[in-house]
């Protein structure tokens, strides 16, 4: 996205529309990541909700020990850990989806060659917006997926 | 100059992948936000251009939302520091 905005700024309109393109295709790539990661979630029974059932899954680093309760996961704990896990990633994801209708609509807008050195400014607020998204993404990675997997 | 920066985002993230596996007890998560914090400001200071941002006004803005953002989190903090069964 930032090339494209560095694209716009010096008039290179085949670029710009490359590399409008090239984020969408690569979001979608996130997106379709995301989707497969939920299908998974919702086969496991890891939404929290009346049909939740988190059982027998050892905490990383406690291997499980026959006889010894309390060496899994708290399943109330885990269901809070996934109500958040689905709401900032969701969250997350809608922004995205936003994003690739703004780009849709820079996309239609830099086909006509409306961008120019002077004036680009929508090209310069989605790009604003997108690094936005992508520091919340920097944030929630660590803390969903990497959090206590050590051993 | 944006392939640079983009190359040590990624480098950046599989040092937070690989640190997450070492064991440092409760410094495990403060190097993961450390790491986090140091891709953000790389994220907003070039790929936001506030690096290269002309007007003083553009980095007002920045500073008075992270003092806002800090006051956020602070104040949250505060609460979850000063509970009995925490």
């Amino acid at each position: 996205m930032v090339l494209a905005v560095w694209a716009a700024q010096t008039a290179r309109r085949t670029l710009l529309i490359v590399m409008l393109i090239l984020t969408m295709l690569l979001g979608c790539v996130f997106l379709g990541i995301k989707a497969i990661e939920y299908k998974d979630k919702f086969e496991e029974h890891h939404v929290p909700g009346a049909s939740f059932s988190f059982e027998k899954v050892p905490i990383p680093g406690h291997p499980p020990i026959p006889g010894q309760p309390g060496r899994y996961a708290d399943p109330s704990h885990a269901q809070l850990f996934f109500s958040l896990y689905f709401v900032m990633t969701g969250l997350h994801a809608l922004h995205m989806i936003i994003g690739l209708g703004i780009f849709l609509w820079l996309l239609t807008m830099a086909w006509k060659g409306r961008f120019t050195p002077e004036w680009h400014t929508p090209v310069e607020i989605g790009g604003l917006y997108w690094h936005f998204v992508d520091i919340v993404w920097i944030y929630l990675f660590p803390l969903l997926y990497l959090i206590d997997r050590h051993p | 100059m944006y392939f640079g920066i983009w190359a040590v985002l990624l480098v950046c993230t599989l040092i937070t992948y690989k640190a997450a596996f070492i064991e440092l007890g409760r410094f495990n998560a403060a190097v993961a936000l450390g790491i986090a914090t140091f891709k953000a400001t790389l994220v907003a200071l070039f790929f936001m251009h506030v690096w290269h941002a002309s007007e003083k006004l553009t980095k007002l803005v920045v500073i008075a939302a992270l003092f806002f953002l800090l006051l956020l989190l602070g104040l949250t903090m505060t609460d979850y520091a000063t509970r009995p069964w925490s």
